[in-house]
């Protein structure tokens, strides 16, 4: 069942489970709208990265708990993460801070990484 | 130059396994896929081998960090097994030790591995940084690369995968810690599996069992980011169910590679980190 969707058994990672199926890079512009239309907000770009995300329901529907790709600077001088979206700045200023932005009314939430993973230089 | 060492090695590439997209010419990313397993192997030639660590030296005075005569004897390797004519390195070379799931490891403990690893993690109570305690070589009694559980995105750990391959500090400490290099350490990344993610990370298991849910077991705070419990389902008809997160290396959406596969796939014991009757079983 695992071979079917391209898994490589990490026993030499002691079987722990690490986020590595079906990637999708962030950092490779070819990738908008190519899974479908880009998730709200999201950009694929040479200076994106991945975010663990929230997007709200609409009707009936479970809230969606996902990852989007944001544009994303690491300021070496504050040491935060500058987040650019929907015209905004946010800013990481400590590990998986909540933000949030409005788009085209809904309201995404996503969780700021570990900074030193993200900006690990 | 008591210290010299002359090394050789063979790297094979099977072209036959090159995705080529025309007669002529490969894809960008396999360039890169091949340029990087080019330096992963080359690396191995340089000295990164579990037939190596007997040989270092003091990178200072160029003594032998295990003495000679090398003293061949009965012992019990990584995989358990015990095997007879195994030369041991010294111990400020190499230690073993047993993990917090009861697998037994070898760890570097040369002085600048040490204090890399230490700094990677933020720990610096580690005495080394640990060998893969599952070889990929039969032969191989102590191990030949970077533990996966604790390295994954370095270019020498034993998997590798595009946006798992940062080549870092601790593997050119590693270099220089044998007494044949000197090295230049301007051009290293910074790996960012574990880093900074403190003692814990290193210490204790990935996944903390919690009888109270679903799955019996969840991420605690210091694997957040590292490690993942989003099981990917499949529904009725088939097809896969995954929640996207993110890529340690917060580079790429991915899904969490755990999975129901089922009975025949049952993992050893000490890979069964959900106390779920059903993860027990089948969850990788």
């Amino acid at each position: 069942m695992a071979q079917d969707i391209g898994i490589f058994l990490l026993d030499t990672a002691d079987y722990c489970p690490i986020a590595q199926v079906n990637t999708r890079d962030c950092q490779d512009p070819s990738n908008n709208n190519r899974f479908g239309r880009n998730r709200p907000g999201e950009i694929y770009a040479e200076d994106s990265l991945c975010y663990d995300s929230i997007i709200p329901k609409i009707g009936d529907s479970e809230d969606i708990k996902t990852s989007l790709c944001l544009q994303s600077k690491c300021n070496a001088n504050t040491h935060n993460l500058e987040v650019y979206v929907s015209g905004r700045t946010l800013v990481c200023q400590f590990d998986f801070q909540n933000l949030g932005f409005v788009y085209q009314s809904q309201e995404i939430r996503f969780i700021c990484p570990r900074l030193l993973a993200a900006c690990p230089e | 130059m008591k210290n010299i060492c002359i090394r050789k090695g063979f790297i094979n590439f099977c072209l036959d396994a090159i995705k080529v997209r025309s007669p002529n010419s490969i894809t960008e990313a396999s360039k890169k896929n091949l340029l990087s397993i080019g330096i992963h192997e080359f690396a191995h030639v340089l000295g990164i081998n579990g037939e190596s660590w007997k040989f270092f030296r003091h990178p200072a005075t160029g003594e032998p960090l295990t003495a000679r005569p090398f003293e061949p004897q009965l012992y019990t390797c990584v995989n358990g097994e015990r095997y007879k004519d195994v030369i041991v390195p010294s111990c400020n070379t190499l230690k073993q030790g047993v993990s917090s799931n009861g697998m037994p490891y070898f760890e570097i403990v040369t002085p600048t591995v040490k204090q890399v690893a230490r700094n990677q993690f933020g720990c610096q109570a580690l005495t080394g940084a640990r060998l893969e305690n599952q070889p990929t070589n039969i032969l191989d009694c102590f191990g030949t690369h970077w533990d996966e559980r604790y390295f994954y995105s370095e270019t020498l750990s034993a998997y590798y995968a595009p946006e798992a391959n940062y080549f870092s500090a601790l593997t050119l400490a590693l270099l220089e810690d044998s007494g044949w290099y000197r090295a230049n350490y301007t051009n290293t990344q910074t790996s960012p599996f574990g880093h900074g993610a403190g003692c814990d990370f290193v210490e204790k298991e990935c996944i903390e069992r919690n009888d109270d849910l679903p799955m019996g077991g969840e991420l605690p705070q210091y694997s957040k980011g590292f490690f993942c419990a989003d099981a990917i389902t499949r529904s009725q008809n088939g097809d896969l169910n995954i929640d996207y997160t993110c890529d340690p290396s917060h580079r790429l959406k991915a899904g969490c590679d755990l999975i129901d596969r089922g009975e025949q796939y049952r993992l050893p014991k000490e890979g069964r980190y959900f106390a779920n009757p059903v993860s027990n079983i089948s969850f990788h």
